[in-house]
């Protein structure tokens, strides 16, 4: 013999109840009357009408076929037919990017969170997948049927902050597809239509997005160098409401003193930018924003504070725009033979030589002396990336470009090619010559000169800003790093900087070793610093034809009611007795 | 101290009350009440003119001699009064003070009615408890009776069964009881009274208890009578409850007493018997 719902041996507390109670009922104490006569002309007066007297005559007969009539009910197991999800399988694809924490009282996520726990019951016996978002999605649940495994996945649901990159996570989800007729819950902010890939006909699609009409105000852009009077600053902030929003503007230093206080006012969809001129130096510029908004987590952006620039030096066969656009900008540039570019250090090299990609620092590589180009026609397509910040490239003409290195990460296209790749070192690499391109003559380009060499000083002083959760070799000395938070707490240790991983808070740490510490910054990534309004849909249909009924047993209910009815059976029977005739 | 439940001052001060009725049915015994027929007593009447067939010795000769017509001279007679005490001894009556009182109520009458050497019949409806007797030599024993009665153990309706125990021509009949049986019953019973007795009276005996019960909370009645068990949380709006009940069946039982000319009195057993005797049955002249 054997139990199959043990869990609801916790039922035995009723009974126990009820022997309790047996035990430490109140109990009548006994009193000789001359007679009764009057009380019971009293209790009786109670019920008016003979059809109640006689129901409460009866009572106790009546409660007892009712329990019965339910009991046989019971054992018949009556259901009610549900039809709510039709399919085999569910696929749940939660997106755990930093946006989904705007909410107005509750965040999306939470709401999210809520929603789920709702449809565990709904899913029942079907296997479910959980898959989160990020760069690298993962199935956090897979396949699976137990409830209680599900409710505690669900509950262990954590933001991290991280750009949603839903595509991977659905490629992710279409594999645990296959054949099976599927439901697939998005629960996301925002998605639009043709972003839902419908390759498949057995998958319905059910997005579940954020509330409409939040607000938000972020701080979008801050770059900040050192000159001689002190730290300039260049802070961009987006109103995205439709009204105008008063907002405080704060500068810190890293430790937390004060540097600047201002009151802005911001024009429904203004986007605001402002130079603030010697504020008091320090290594880390962080600005916040007090808002009456809905996402809070974009109204702070830090940014390491430029120092001296290091000497850049051009390769001699470079062309001569490029050291124009860099001394446009004031930076000390000198050319250098080809052979001589090797064995420079603490310099940045410009260079069209692949084989520098070698070198321990890192370097900006235009155009490829190993390969040679083809043509290309089209827009330049820009990624979300710190480069781009200042620089547009919209009207950028390219005629041709070098094929791609492999494992590069590609920031631009154009025409389908990539047209400006990083390296997981931190190499930036422009795949044209400047012939080819009319880029130079953009107000652009020495903008993003500006950004790239910004980007590989850092690189010196600091390990740089990161995207939570960001994987990307640092330059560090291989040893013992743990990496800490501003005020000191240890997060965590990594000992190979080729597969350092940034922490998924954003905010200011220090990476420390026995020798050395530098400060890293993790910071929402740009797509996260606007919120859309929020989406919920559903398309296309799991199953073709085939309805899926889904029986939900009513004999729990009918089990509840009877010992309802059993404790009010014995309360009748204690205050009338067995007849009361 | 005397054994009888009557205390001895009380004995003194009833021997001057008599039972008063303006019931005119008399026992044909001699007795101490005048009667309005003529008879033997010393007291005289009036004269009358001879008619053919009455008693020649009632001839008044010297006013014979001085009329020459013949008279005869009339006495008022005297009378006994016969008194029957009726006592419910069911155990509604066991109450230990209300018993108590009801006894001495029914002592009290009894004593009144013997004092005056009338005669006397009392019963409760227990089998055996008959006791009938005339004159003032008796009245001990009739205490006696009464006293010895210690406990009211009748297992039954008292108006049900009360009728079997009951003597015709009373002059008086006094019923004592607590009225609390149904008024059905009652009416039947009443009913069925002035057949015995020209002059019913009712001494309707009460307890402060039953008037205003004490006790609250959760209480399993028990009627002692029927042993019936009920069970009552018992409110503020059940006691008022009970007050209106007790009221109305109070009310409906004096309506049905009027209806077959009883005259009906409530005493309640915490006044005492001193209080009963010279302030209630002597404001309503049941007594003289």
């Amino acid at each position: 013999m054997g139990f199959s719902q043990w869990m609801f041996l916790w039922t035995i507390v009723f009974p126990i109840i009820v022997l309790l109670y047996y035990f430490f009922r109140k109990r009548y104490k006994e009193q000789e009357v001359s007679s009764t006569l009057f009380w019971e002309q009293v209790m009786q007066e109670t019920n008016v009408s003979p059809y109640l007297k006689h129901l409460q005559r009866n009572a106790l007969f009546y409660l007892q076929m009712l329990a019965l009539f339910l009991f046989v009910l019971a054992l018949m197991n009556p259901y009610i037919k549900t039809e709510e999800i039709t399919s085999e399988q569910v696929i749940w694809i939660v997106d755990t990017s930093a946006t989904m924490l705007a909410g107005k009282e509750q965040s999306t996520f939470e709401k999210h969170r809520e929603e789920m726990r709702s449809l565990v019951k709904a899913i029942g016996e079907r296997p479910l997948t959980i898959i989160t978002t990020g760069s690298e999605p993962k199935a956090i649940v897979r396949q699976e049927t137990n409830v209680r495994q599900i409710e505690k996945a669900i509950e262990e649901l954590t933001v991290t902050y991280e750009d949603e990159q839903l595509t991977k996570a659905m490629e992710m989800a279409n594999a645990f597809v296959g054949e099976t007729p599927t439901t697939i819950y998005l629960f996301t902010d925002a998605l639009s239509r043709s972003d839902l890939p419908i390759e498949n006909d057995h998958v319905k699609w059910i997005v579940k997005g954020a509330e409409k009409g939040l607000k938000n105000v972020a701080i979008t852009k801050l770059a900040a160098t050192n000159a001689k009077d002190g730290t300039i600053a260049l802070l961009q902030i987006k109103n995205e409401t439709e009204e105008n929003q008063t907002v405080r503007l704060s500068f810190f230093a890293e430790e937390g003193k004060e540097l600047l206080k201002k009151t802005i006012t911001l024009q429904p969809e203004e986007e605001w930018t402002n130079t603030f001129e010697g504020l008091p130096k320090s290594d880390v510029l962080i600005a916040s924003i007090q808002a009456k908004d809905d996402y809070e987590a974009d109204n702070s952006l830090m940014s390491f504070v430029g120092n001296d620039p290091y000497e850049i030096a051009v390769g001699q066969n470079m062309h001569k725009l490029v050291q124009v656009g860099f001394q446009s900008l004031g930076l000390d540039v000198k050319s250098v033979p080809d052979e001589q570019l090797k064995s420079l250090k603490e310099t940045i090299v410009v260079t069209n030589q692949t084989e520098l990609l070698e070198r321990n620092e890192p370097i900006l590589l235009i155009g490829r002396d190993d390969e040679v180009e083809m043509e290309v026609n089209g827009k330049v397509e820009v990624s979300q990336d710190e480069l781009f910040a200042f620089s547009s490239l919209e009207d950028v003409y390219v005629s041709a470009v070098y094929p791609p290195f492999e494992n590069f990460e590609t920031i631009a296209k154009v025409d389908e090619h990539p047209f400006i790749q990083r390296s997981p070192k931190g190499d930036i690499v422009i795949l044209t010559d400047i012939e080819f391109t009319d880029w130079p003559l953009n107000p652009s380009f020495p903008l993003f000169l500006w950004s790239v060499q910004n980007e590989m000083m850092e690189g010196k002083k600091s390990l740089g800003i990161f995207t939570p959760n960001e994987q990307r070799a640092v330059s560090l000395v291989p040893g013992d790093w743990s990496i800490y938070t501003a005020d000191g707490k240890y997060v965590f240790s990594f000992a190979k900087p080729q597969e350092f991983r940034a922490p998924t808070t954003p905010g200011y740490y220090i990476a420390r070793s026995e020798h050395e510490e530098k400060p890293l910054i993790v910071q929402l990534p740009q797509k996260e610093r606007t919120i859309q309004e929020g989406t919920s849909f559903e398309l296309g249909n799991a199953v073709s034809g085939q309805v899926e009924v889904r029986n939900e047993s009513l004999a729990k209910w009918i089990a509840l009611m009877i010992l309802i009815l059993l404790v009010i059976e014995w309360e009748v029977q204690r205050r009338y007795g067995f007849a009361n005739g | 101290m005397n054994p009888f439940i009557l205390p001895d001052e009380l004995i003194s001060k009833i021997g001057r009350l008599s039972v008063a009725t303006s019931s005119k049915l008399r026992g044909h015994h001699k007795g101490s009440h005048r009667s309005f027929r003529f008879g033997s007593s010393l007291d005289f009447s009036d004269y009358r003119e001879y008619a053919q067939g009455d008693d020649v010795r009632q001839v008044d000769w010297n006013v014979y001699a001085r009329t020459e017509k013949y008279y005869i001279k009339r006495f008022l007679d005297e009378q006994e009064m016969r008194v029957h005490i009726l006592l419910d001894s069911s155990r509604s009556m066991g109450e230990e003070k209300k018993w108590l009182f009801a006894r001495q109520i029914a002592c009290a009458l009894g004593f009144m009615v013997l004092n005056r050497d009338d005669r006397l019949s009392f019963s409760t409806i227990e089998k055996d408890s008959f006791f009938r007797r005339k004159g003032a030599a008796y009245r001990k024993v009739f205490l006696q009776k009464v006293t010895e009665l210690e406990e009211a153990s009748y297992k039954g309706s008292f108006a049900k069964n009360a009728l079997m125990a009951m003597p015709k021509d009373c002059t008086v009949l006094f019923v004592v009881t607590d009225g609390l049986e149904p008024l059905e019953e009652w009416e039947q019973f009443f009913r069925k009274l002035p057949r015995f007795s020209g002059d019913v009276r009712c001494i309707q005996i009460a307890t402060k208890e039953e008037i205003n019960p004490t006790y609250m909370g959760d209480v399993r009645l028990i009627d002692v009578e029927t042993d019936e068990q009920l069970n009552v949380s018992i409110s503020n709006k059940v006691l008022e409850g009970y007050k209106r009940e007790r009221e109305e069946h109070e009310k409906a039982f004096r309506a049905i007493c009027q209806r077959f000319g009883i005259k009906t009195l409530q005493l309640v057993a915490e006044d005492g018997i001193q209080q009963a005797i010279f302030h209630q049955l002597l404001t309503n002249r049941w007594v003289q």
